[in-house]
């Protein structure tokens, strides 16, 4: 029996699913004459280059921003600094925001520069809607990670072994931290460590921003679910993931680059300001059970031994017809009835 | 480059694909994990240098932790690193700020593969207090807050290394001027055991010791500067003091400090045991005795017995009744938040430190949490002489 091509969690169709659950509450806030403030930084001409790319990449998830606060009837006040912007200046403005009733959230993209990025910690804790203040936070984690796990969960009902790869960083951190309140099993992979242990799990998220630092000597068939959480705008104007080429067809879902991980924040981001703002009471959004082997059934399925490492040495050639272009994308949907939109 | 320096990347996550470090790659790297790389020949002693120099020409113009940057030394010194057959030294070619050029330990640290990079702030003339520091460009920022101090005297040490400038920065600390500005400005800031790592000071009083953003890169500082020290040998017991029984913390900053020991004992790093800690205030003993210090050098004060006041002696023996109930004692670092430009009126920074100058004991100001209004709270542990690695031992990061 042959196995499934790889499957695409469609971000987008998610956002675009809740967005229309959310859509009645423009009408509550738009008459409160509310601000979201976004906050990035633009490179210089004499940036190095992953540095202005990296400021690409910021400018992208904030104007997507821009758009979710703004359908929910939100005024966006999206500022542009200079990498060069003083440490009082930008002391300053967060302030400002952090007494300014009008303000509701305060997002400042990240990485800032470094000299400004300790400034951040003076941010208001009850406008920090994206979880930059650590502990301090009435946020458990940045949206980014909170929405990953909320991918990871209906896959994760069986005791999977998740590996995390950039565990220390910002947003693998926060994955890392959010998985195991759940009392999840994971391995926490950082420089340092050899990546190639991603083959023991069976769930792999990425946030290293490292472009395709995961290929088919990480990725494996029985790999229920891969997250890629990198976005990485190229030279030639393409976004890169953290998941190589080589490496996108193998598992049984994979989070596509772009339109996977980046839509999927921006449905926590429009989640957590109606709840703040409007309907505490609402239940934060879920994505619900998908079918999936296990590696146990892959094993089955391949007629090999289900012994976990001959699956993991043996299986490890894509199935035939993956180029299919009409292959079914699935969202990752709240009950299941989005994908007919 | 020689062959066998292929730098054939920092396990894929850092450095890969023949890139030169990125800013953003060193300003994780902790100095343990360059001393790694470097000396398996995954990364370039110079490339790491140039990154360390390019973060301080994008940050410290306006931090101004640095009187001097020592580019070409530094250059120099890892082109040599470089050219030479990797060794074992822990700290090989690991960019490092110094606060004071001539110590011994910076040349054990220099001994050990380390690179040293420049001289940092500490106070200016012309105020008693020395919790700030002071470049011929200006003074010292707050890395949180422009407005405030870093705190001091090693107060360009901790700026460098909380802006990811240098990964480890000398201090010395007769008072609380590793820990404070340690405390102050998110990072962690050890203090030895008094005579540990020595310094000029004849009063016995100071201490060197170092800054650091991980705990292990201070274990791997001790095993170069004191050689070995025995380790914890059980879990640990500590006792909590919000005031060491005598003085004013602020509410706020006693509270960020207790939640830090709360995570650490839920976490089952500490077991916490009730004692009571109350020492008398030190402030007359140290400044008789700095006082003298200055007079005589200082050569012939023994460790206790020469305080008129008699609180030194008195503070020994609490303190040696307090350590048979427990292995550390844990405090608020400062009593206060960072105070501005201007200096910190009333407020008495040294109130939860300067005791352990006079005792002797080893501390250690750890990265609390932040208060209300954005500002750095360090958590102050206190070990038994000798006990510093009781401090560091199984503790985050």
């Amino acid at each position: 029996m042959s196995v499934r091509p790889t499957q695409q969690l469609s971000g987008g169709k998610l956002l675009s699913s809740i967005r229309a659950e959310l859509a009645p509450y423009r009408d509550q806030i738009a008459p409160l004459n509310k601000q979201v403030a976004v906050i990035r930084f633009a490179a210089e001409q004499t940036d190095p280059g992953l540095w202005q790319r990296r400021m690409e990449a910021s400018r992208v998830s904030a104007v997507q921003k821009e758009k979710a606060f703004s359908q929910l009837g939100y005024q966006v006040d999206h500022q542009v600094l200079s990498g060069r912007t003083s440490a009082a200046d930008f002391a300053a403005l967060i302030d400002r925001h952090s007494a300014d009733p009008r303000t509701s959230a305060v997002i400042v993209q990240y990485p800032p520069p470094p000299h400004l990025a300790p400034l951040v910690q003076r941010l208001a804790p009850e406008k920090d809607i994206d979880g930059l203040l650590g502990d301090r936070s009435l946020q458990q984690a940045c949206a980014t990670a909170d929405g990953i796990t909320r991918v990871v969960r209906p896959f994760a009902q069986d005791d999977p072994k998740i590996a995390v790869v950039g565990g220390q960083g910002f947003v693998g951190s926060g994955v890392v931290r959010l998985l195991q309140q759940d009392g999840l099993r994971v391995e926490s992979l950082d420089a340092g460590d050899d990546l190639r242990r991603t083959r023991n799990a069976d769930i792999v998220v990425s946030a290293t921003g490292n472009p395709h630092v995961l290929t088919d000597e990480h990725i494996r068939p029985h790999h229920r679910l891969v997250v890629d959480s990198g976005f990485m705008p190229q030279p030639d104007g393409s976004i890169a993931g953290d998941i190589a080429p080589s490496a996108q067809q193998i598992p049984q879902y994979i989070t596509p680059v772009p339109g996977g991980i980046g839509p999927v924040e921006m449905a926590v981001l429009m989640d957590r300001i109606v709840r703040q703002e409007v309907d505490p009471g609402r239940d934060p959004w879920s994505v619900p059970q998908v079918a999936y082997l296990s590696r146990g059934e892959m094993a089955a399925r391949s007629n090999l031994a289900p012994a976990a490492g001959a699956v993991a040495q043996q299986v490890n050639q894509p199935a035939d017809g993956r180029s299919n272009a009409g292959r079914q994308e699935p969202g990752i949907s709240r009950n299941g009835g989005e994908q007919s939109r | 480059m020689p062959a066998g320096k292929s730098r054939a990347s920092l396990a894929t996550v850092v450095s890969s694909r023949g890139e030169a470090v990125t800013d953003e790659e060193y300003e994780r790297l902790s100095a343990v994990a360059i001393g790694t790389a470097v000396a398996a020949g995954e990364l370039s002693a110079l490339e790491v240098v140039e990154a360390a120099l390019r973060r301080i020409a994008q940050v410290d113009r306006e931090v101004r932790a640095f009187r001097e940057v020592w580019a070409d030394r530094a250059r120099t010194t890892a082109r040599a690193i470089d050219a030479a057959d990797a060794d074992g030294r822990p700290l090989l070619g690991v960019p490092i700020a110094v606060k004071n050029a001539g110590s011994r330990q910076v040349a054990q640290l220099a001994a050990a593969g380390a690179v040293p990079i420049g001289l940092t702030s500490t106070p200016g003339p012309g105020t008693p207090w020395q919790t700030w520091g002071l470049t011929d460009r200006g003074p010292t920022l707050n890395p949180f807050d422009p407005e405030l101090v870093p705190g001091g005297s090693s107060a360009g040490s901790a700026v460098a290394v909380a802006t990811s400038m240098v990964p480890l920065a000398t201090g010395s600390d007769g008072a609380g001027s590793i820990r404070i500005p340690a405390a102050w400005c998110a990072v962690i800031g050890l203090k030895p055991t008094n005579g540990l790592v020595p310094t000029g000071d004849g009063t016995g009083l100071a201490v060197g010791g170092a800054l650091a953003r991980t705990s292990l890169d201070l274990l791997t500082y001790l095993q170069v500067v004191a050689g070995a020290l025995s380790g914890p040998t059980g879990p640990l017991r500590v006792t909590w003091s919000a005031d060491l029984g005598f003085a004013q913390t602020v509410p706020g900053i006693a509270a960020v400090a207790r939640a830090a020991l709360d995570r650490l004992v839920a976490d089952g790093r500490l077991d916490e045991v009730e004692t009571v800690v109350r020492l008398r205030d030190p402030e007359p003993a140290w400044t008789s005795l700095r006082a003298r210090g200055g007079e005589d050098n200082g050569q012939r004060l023994g460790r206790t017995g020469e305080d008129p006041t008699g609180i030194r002696a008195d503070n020994d023996r609490r303190l040696r009744a307090i350590f048979r109930t427990t292995d550390l004692i844990a405090t608020p670092t400062t009593p206060n938040p960072p105070h501005g430009h201007d200096g910190p009126g009333e407020l008495i920074s040294v109130a939860l430190t300067w005791a352990f100058n006079l005792s002797g004991h080893p501390a250690v100001s750890l990265p609390a949490g932040f208060t209300a209004d954005g500002l750095p709270v360090g958590l102050q542990l206190i070990a038994r002489h000798r006990h510093d690695l009781d401090l560091l031992a199984g503790l985050a990061g």
